[in-house]
């Protein structure tokens, strides 16, 4: 997938989550992005496997992360 | 546009009425003592009775032109909660908040075209369902993907009325129709009894299912029990996300027996908030040991009862259990506890676990929460004050105690629980003044780790919890030992987690 493609696709599954103009960089994650708990990383988590048809380890379920840390993840456990 | 707030709210009247017309009949929306002993501490009120009621403050000619609704709940509504609703239209539709407790409970998004379907999976396997009285019992084979439901699913014409009532008359009666159905599917069908509703995406298409339904499981995550389903009622298609959650456990007699033979001297220890989790295990090692055990409990008879039998079990020479109900923030029925005590003669105090605790809802610190979170602190304080100062002058000199169940959230507070880490510090400034102005008492404050218990009966809840029948039979040792001194000593159990 094309870096655009990668980042578009991430924009999207936010979108769904927490709803129409939600604008996230690297570095937010919970403290700064309105909804952001524990049950919305859950269903983010969720989608992102869906989406990008990869599995991300327990603790991108339970540790805290930003949306950086979950590019990182799913980089990492895809292909 | 953004529209000026209103308020909204729903009491237990309004959800009997959603529930008879969706067909919705979950016993965590009707019945308080199921719903007291699940995460939400209470009966929660049906989000697509929210969802449509929020709808209604959208304006007749925008309502009218509506093709397609995104409902969110990020988090649950109880009975009787009030609810700030605010609207915003956008060149794509539009957007409906409800916020309480400093988050957004319910978020709404609708569109004036319709949303592209999702595939539906093939269906592996085919059951009939429609208008069922009582909701599924937990059963994985209806969670597997390709699992597929179909029925009839009657509209009743109390739904229009409601909507009427709220002001959403001028919705499409089929995503009016869509709403209601997918709340029944989640709450009756698929996952049926325990299920957490996160959201659904309901569009207008063809008439695909001109009367009745069809339902089939497209996802099943065994990490967190998240499900998504894909079907369609009448002229609408929907998409739904949910949860199965798990089922509270009970306690297990035989992984609470104590290391030494049970010693039937050791006196009496009253457990406040005894009936459920980690109080109901805790009292259960303690008639282990010999103890003979007071309990207290508020709202939960049927656990209560269970109780009693689950104490028939242990061993003998066992302790005798003794159950109260009463309010433990009720000064006048603690003091009738402790004369009855007097009065009756009963076996010396040995000591005190104060465990009553309300069930902690996730908030966001914002300046109109924070008068909701200075009230928690009062009421989680109360259920340990008052029980301490009717029975504090009752406790043995001779080595009694006084447990305080504090939470490991006091060493790494959670993000989400701002209320309920400053409970849980001011008990534990109780005890120590417990352990200055009565030096000679065992004060003990127990920082308990995440449990397998109703509170954590959640999506993530149980990833990394601990057996609350574990970490009650290690508490139990430690009081029941020779190790703990007066007058104050810090526990911080760290157990190993059990398999999800």
């Amino acid at each position: 997938m094309s870096t655009d493609g990668f980042d578009q696709t991430f924009a999207e599954v936010f979108e769904d989550i927490f709803g129409w103009g939600v604008e996230v960089g690297d570095d937010d994650g919970p403290a700064t992005v309105e909804g952001w708990d524990s049950l919305a990383q859950i269903r983010l988590v969720h989608e992102l496997e869906t989406r990008f048809a990869v599995r991300l380890p327990d603790s991108a379920l339970l540790e805290e992360q930003t949306v950086g840390s979950l590019k990182a993840l799913v980089r990492a456990h895809g292909e | 546009m953004e529209s000026e707030p209103t308020q909204l709210r729903f009491g237990p009247a309004e959800v009997e009425a959603f529930a008879r017309a969706s067909g919705d009949r979950n016993p965590l929306h009707l019945d308080p003592e199921f719903a007291v002993d699940t995460a939400f501490g209470g009966p929660v009120v049906h989000g697509a009775l929210v969802a449509m009621a929020m709808l209604g403050v959208l304006p007749d000619e925008a309502l009218t032109r509506v093709q397609s609704v995104r409902v969110l709940f990020p988090a649950p509504v109880r009975v009787g909660e009030r609810l700030e609703v605010s609207s915003l239209s956008s060149d794509r539709g539009w957007e409906v908040r409800a916020t309480l407790r400093g988050k957004v409970a319910v978020r709404v998004l609708a569109r004036a075209e319709p949303q592209p379907a999702r595939e539906h999976p093939p269906a592996i396997a085919d059951a009939t369902a429609g208008a069922r009285p009582e909701p599924a019992a937990p059963d994985p084979a209806r969670l597997r993907p390709g699992f597929r439901i179909g029925g009839e699913y009657e509209l009743s014409p109390g739904l229009a009325t409601l909507a009427q009532g709220y002001g959403a008359g001028a919705l499409n009666p089929a995503l009016l129709a869509g709403l209601a159905w997918s709340s029944y599917v989640v709450g009756m069908e698929i996952p049926g009894r325990h299920s957490l509703f996160a959201g659904v995406t309901l569009s207008l298409g063809a008439q695909l299912e001109p009367s009745g339904f069809s339902v089939t499981v497209r996802e099943h995550d065994e990490r967190t029990g998240q499900v998504v389903l894909a079907g369609s009622v009448a002229a609408c298609q929907a998409t739904i996300e949910c949860f199965a959650l798990p089922a509270t456990r009970r306690p297990e007699p035989a992984a609470l027996l104590p290391r030494e033979p049970p010693d039937r001297s050791r006196g009496e220890v009253l457990v406040v908030g005894c009936s459920r989790g980690f109080g109901a295990a805790l009292a259960l090692a303690l008639l282990a040991r010999g103890y003979d055990v007071h309990g207290t409990y508020r709202s939960s008879p049927r656990r209560a009862s269970a109780l009693t039998a689950l104490a028939g079990e242990l061993p003998a020479p066992a302790g005798r259990l003794t159950l109260t109900r009463c309010d433990a923030a009720d000064p006048a029925a603690l003091a009738a506890l402790a004369e009855g005590r007097e009065r009756d003669g009963a076996p010396r105090l040995a000591g005190l676990v104060l465990n009553a605790a309300l069930p902690p809802l996730g908030m966001g610190l914002t300046a109109d929460a924070g008068p909701d979170l200075a009230q928690y602190v009062a009421q989680s304080v109360s259920l340990a004050a008052v029980p301490l100062g009717a029975m504090l002058g009752q406790l043995d000199e001779q080595g009694g105690f006084v447990l305080v169940c504090s939470s490991a959230a006091v060493s790494a507070p959670p993000r989400e629980w701002p209320h309920y880490v400053a409970a849980k510090a001011a008990l534990e400034g109780l005890g120590r003044w417990v352990a200055a102005s009565r030096p000679t008492l065992r004060t003990v404050i127990v920082r308990l780790p995440k449990m397998d218990t109703a509170m954590t009966a959640t999506p993530s809840g149980r990833l990394g919890a601990a057996s609350a029948d574990a970490v009650a039979a290690w508490t139990a040792e430690q009081l029941s030992g020779a190790e703990l001194t007066s007058p104050l000593a810090m526990l911080e159990p760290k157990l190993e987690a059990v398999p999800a």
